[in-house]
Formats: C-alpha cells, sequence, structure tokens
C-alpha cells in the first residue's frame, strides 16, 4: 500500500470509527486510475487496484436513460429499478460528523430520457451519462458472457470522474425486474445495484456478501441491498461532510450541479477522433507497424525488464485504496 | 501467490500510467465462459509478452493497442516470434483515462497466456493474418504468468519459460456469474455446470495447461 493510501485509509478508519461505523470486515476497495494489478487476487486485504482512486467531485451527478429502454424491460420499469439501485448508495447513512450531516455526500439525478444509445465520452462538447439497453446487437464480441459495463472516463492526474455511462445486455440475456427472479434469467436490480456502484467509483471488494463483491450467484436477490462494507466503501469517498478522500487528502465537492461536463446533449457526439499515447519498450528501429509474423524480439525491451526486475523486490505493492 | 511478481506489477503499472499505457478493466458482470468454449471461440492461444501500447480515441472510447511478442505457440494460427497487435477498450490518453469493465489489461513487459481471436471490426485481406486481434471472451480470455524462479538472462525473448511457469487468474474479469447448468433446456432432471475456464486453468503450471488447450483445440478445431 502506498503511503499516501495508507494514511487515508487510517484517517477513514478513525473517522469510521468515531462515527460508530465498524471498522471490521471494511474490505472494500475502490476504483484506481491505474486499474487492477497483474496476478494478485482480491481478498478482504487486498484490493489489486493502483493509480488514483476515483471520485465524482460535483455535489450531484446526473444520468440518462436512453429511450425506449428495452423491449424486456420498459422505460418506466428501468427508471424506476436504476433509481432504487442509485438511491441504495447515495441514501447510505454514514453515521454523523458533529455537523448534523450522516449521508454520503453524493446525490444522483435522473435526467430522463436520451436519443444517444452509444457509449462516449466527448472531450470537447456536451455529454450524457447514459444507461443503454442494447436489444439489437451486443456491440462488443462477447454477447453470449457479458450482462452489463460500465466506462468510466477519469482525469488520470486528479482521480476525478468526468463521465460515465453503462450498457446493458438485452440483445441476448434474459433480464427481469420482477419476484420471483425465473431459472433462465438475471436479476436487473442486482446488475445495477453492482454496476451503479462502480459508476459511482466503487471497485470490488473483498467481502463476499457486499454487492461489490466479484462473485453473484444466479437468482440471488441479496446483491440489491448495500451492506455494511458497502456503506463504508461509498461513505470513504463521499464524506458526509462534503469532502472527498483522495489520495493522500481531501478535496471539497463542487456546488450541486447535475449537467455533465461540457453541458448536456440528448444526442451522441459525431465524428470524435484525436488524441494518442505510445508507450513501447522496443529497438528504436523498431516499426509499430510491423505486420504479423514478423519478428519483433527487443533487446531494448528485455533489457528494459531487466531493470524493471531490480524494482520488484523493493516496492510494496498496494492494497486498499480509500 | 508470492508478493514479489505483483510488486514489480504494481511498479509497472505506476509507470505505465506515466507513460500513458492503456490501462483498463474494473468490473463488469459477465457469465463465466468454459474452457471449452473459450478454445472453440478463439483463432490461437499463445504465451506471450507486451512489448508495446498506442492508445488512441476513437469515437468517444478510448482504445488500446498493444504489441504482443509470441514466446511460444500454445494451438492455432500464431506462431513463436509472430508480433500481432491486440485491441482492448480503455486506456490513457494525456490526462484522460477510461476504465471499461472486464476488459483485458495487458502491461507492457509484462508475459500472459491469451486466448485470442480477430477482431471483427478490423479488416483483412483474404489469405492472410488477421492485422488485429482481440482477446476472446475479454478479460476471461487472459492469465498472467508467473515464473517460480528468476532466470539468469532476463534479455532473452520468453527467459522466463527457461524456469517453471504459474498461469494465474486475472483480477480485472469483473463480476462472474456462475454458467447456466446444461439440461435445463431439455427438460433434464439432472443439471450438471461445466467448469468455469478460469477454474479450470488458473494456478496451473503452464506446460499442463498447455497440454490440456492442445488436446481439447484437436477436437474443438478438427477439420
Amino acid at each position: 500500500m502506498r503511503r499516501e493510501h495508507l494514511k487515508s485509509f487510517l484517517a477513514v478508519a478513525t473517522f469510521a470509527g468515531i462515527l460508530g461505523v465498524s471498522s471490521t470486515a471494511s474490505a472494500f476497495c475502490r476504483t484506481g486510475t491505474g486499474g487492477p494489478v497483474d496476478g494478485c487476487t482480491i481478498t478482504p486485504d487486498e484490493c489489486c487496484m493502483s493509480g488514483l482512486p476515483l471520485y465524482w467531485k460535483n455535489a450531484c451527478v446526473g444520468y440518462d436513460i436512453q429511450q425506449g429502454a428495452s423491449k424486456q424491460v420498459s422505460y418506466d420499469d428501468a427508471a424506476q429499478a436504476i433509481a432504487a439501485a442509485f438511491t441504495k448508495w447515495t441514501g447510505a447513512t454514514c453515521g454523523t460528523d458533529g455537523s448534523g450531516n450522516s449521508r454520503a455526500s453524493i446525490d444522483v439525478r435522473d435526467l430522463g430520457p436520451v436519443q444517444c444509445n452509444q457509449v462516449q465520452y466527448n472531450k470537447e462538447g456536451p455529454n450524457q451519462h447514459v444507461i443503454i439497453f442494447d436489444d439489437n446487437t451486443w456491440p462488443h464480441q462477447d454477447s453470449n458472457n457479458t450482462l452489463a459495463l460500465t466506462t468510466v472516463t477519469f482525469d488520470s492526474t486528479t482521480g476525478e470522474i468526468y463521465d460515465a455511462d453503462m450498457e446493458i445486455n438485452t440483445a441476448q440475456q434474459t433480464l427481469t425486474v420482477h419476484d420471483p427472479i425465473p431459472a433462465d434469467g438475471y436479476d436487473l436490480a442486482s446488475i445495477v445495484t453492482h454496476e451503479t456502484g462502480h459508476f459511482l467509483g466503487m471497485a470490488h471488494s473483498g467481502d463476499t456478501a457486499a454487492t461489490m463483491y466479484a462473485h453473484y450467484r444466479q437468482g440471488a436477490t441479496s446483491m440489491r441491498n448495500l451492506t455494511q462494507d458497502d456503506v463504508q466503501g461509498i461513505c470513504s469517498i463521499y464524506s458526509p461532510d462534503g469532502n472527498r478522500n483522495i489520495d493522500g487528502g481531501t478535496v471539497a465537492e463542487d456546488s450541486c450541479d447535475p449537467t455533465p461536463r461540457h453541458g448536456f446533449q440528448s444526442a451522441c457526439a459525431s465524428g470524435q477522433s484525436g488524441g494518442c499515447s505510445i508507450a513501447r519498450m522496443q529497438r528504436p528501429d523498431s516499426s509499430p507497424d510491423s505486420s504479423p509474423g514478423s519478428s519483433s524480439g527487443s533487446s531494448s525491451a528485455f533489457s528494459a525488464l531487466s531493470l524493471f526486475g531490480l524494482f520488484f523486490v523493493r516496492r510494496r505493492r498496494p492494497r486498499r485504496m480509500v | 501467490m508470492t508478493k514479489t511478481p505483483a510488486r514489480g506489477s504494481a511498479f509497472l503499472l505506476v509507470l505505465s500510467a506515466a507513460l500513458g499505457v492503456g490501462t483498463a478493466a474494473d468490473a463488469s458482470v459477465s457469465i463465466a465462459v468454459s474452457f471449452d468454449q473459450l478454445v472453440h471461440d478463439s483463432s490461437a492461444v499463445t504465451v506471450a509478452t507486451a512489448t508495446e501500447a498506442q492508445v488512441v480515441w476513437e469515437n468517444g472510447r478510448i482504445v488500446t493497442y498493444t504489441h504482443l511478442h509470441v514466446d511460444r505457440a500454445v494451438a492455432g494460427n500464431l506462431h513463436v516470434n509472430d508480433a500481432p497487435w491486440v485491441a482492448s477498450l480503455g486506456g490513457i490518453v494525456g490526462t484522460t483515462g477510461q476504465v471499461v469493465d472486464g476488459e483485458p489489461t495487458l502491461h507492457v513487459g509484462m508475459p500472459y497466456l491469451l486466448f485470442l481471436r480477430p477482431d471483427p471490426s478490423a479488416t483483412t485481406a483474404p489469405g492472410t493474418s488477421p492485422s488485429v486481434l482481440m482477446v476472446t471472451a475479454r478479460a476471461q480470455g487472459q492469465f498472467r504468468l508467473k515464473a517460480a524462479s528468476v532466470t539468469p538472462d532476463r534479455t532473452k525473448p520468453g527467459h522466463y519459460l527457461s524456469s517453471p511457469v504459474i498461469v494465474i487468474r486475472n483480477p480485472g474479469v469483473g463480476e462472474i456469474l456462475p454458467m447456466r447448468p446444461t439440461g435445463l433446456a431439455s427438460g433434464a432432471s439432472a443439471t450438471t455446470t461445466p467448469k468455469a475456464a478460469v477454474d479450470q486453468i488458473a494456478d496451473r503450471p503452464i506446460d499442463d495447461v498447455a497440454k490440456e488447450i492442445s488436446s481439447a483445440w484437436t477436437k474443438s478445431h478438427a477439420p
């Protein structure tokens, strides 16, 4: 765990203790700008996340549901299920902090139906935080295996979340909003409660009972309801006093404005491009466009690896991020 | 799991972020893919090292293209020293990053066991190898490798294969739902649930896994 993270964790643990929130079983994790750590196994003591923890700076975040929703789930049912899922998180009671505030300091508001049916972030123009039901074609190559995806766009230098979109695969999966859950169906409420946790910056927890635990028993509905671990997690990001706990400190929330970054737009943006980053560990004379079948064995690359090896025994891996 | 590889990974991640290397894969809700399905849906299975990454904006999404060096061909149409590009969603361009649930995350300098398939959105000339590949079943087709011991010559491609190598599960695979039991559709009273690929592959020596893949490949891809 990086020292800054440790400080933050201790601060939150102390805060939680003061507030009467149990400090036991705090297995929650926050999504990091660096993503998951290779070869790491998530446990109650290990987050497997790296980089800066993500957070929404604004006190209010908006979301939109694609107009028409799904053949399987009506717009009204979808709106109700998604609002209920967000409310689980935003209504989390963190305990009192002496100021009379006890609730997680983040509000999420349904801004209504939108035309856009694509996950995208417009760097220079208006956006929408859209929740899409893909009835006709799942736009990814794993339609048989994926039920839902959340894409989060962020500032990699601060961890501030710019945008979040959610896709739900109704093209080839059967979802339901009604109990009991049929044998061949999946509980929409459970799925969206888990995904809205990601929307707000939560990562997978090592607590097997948590909504943010990485495994879900088919037919179960327990993930609809947050556990103490989930509550501790959301409270660790959005303190009742309005601060966001970040890497080594806090950031005060912005005033409530659910408008997406660069403004709101119902339609998708078009023709976006530009920007590129390259990282390589190859010989200077090695072409990045070398065709399949050509050799790219890079002595410099593996020399660099050797150098990295020296650090393997000097760096401590990150653990929980708060 | 020993701590050493993860420590190295943590360092590499920090370095990668500094370099603008793609990072992705947090969590999705996915149904577990079976070992047989993973083999069936792939055009190649390889042990490869990520050597380079290019991260670009494409229609409001960040896409990472990772260049691989094939260190060991396990099955299919890739060979040792081939250098395919693999596309995945998410990454960092400039100061803007994007995390996409359950996408494979290939860190430059790290070795993996990968199940690969052609990227349907990439154009391929008839009779040639596809120019861009994807990881089959997203992060479920990606496994990190861990060498049992430090090898003396790290400058040699695939150096880690000279010592026993263990296949490790991917923490970025996302939320995994159990597979649907077979037999439900036919009304059979007794149902069986196939073993998830990750449970069949992870925490085993690469040599054993490679043999099993080769055997399954022969059955699955028989002409």
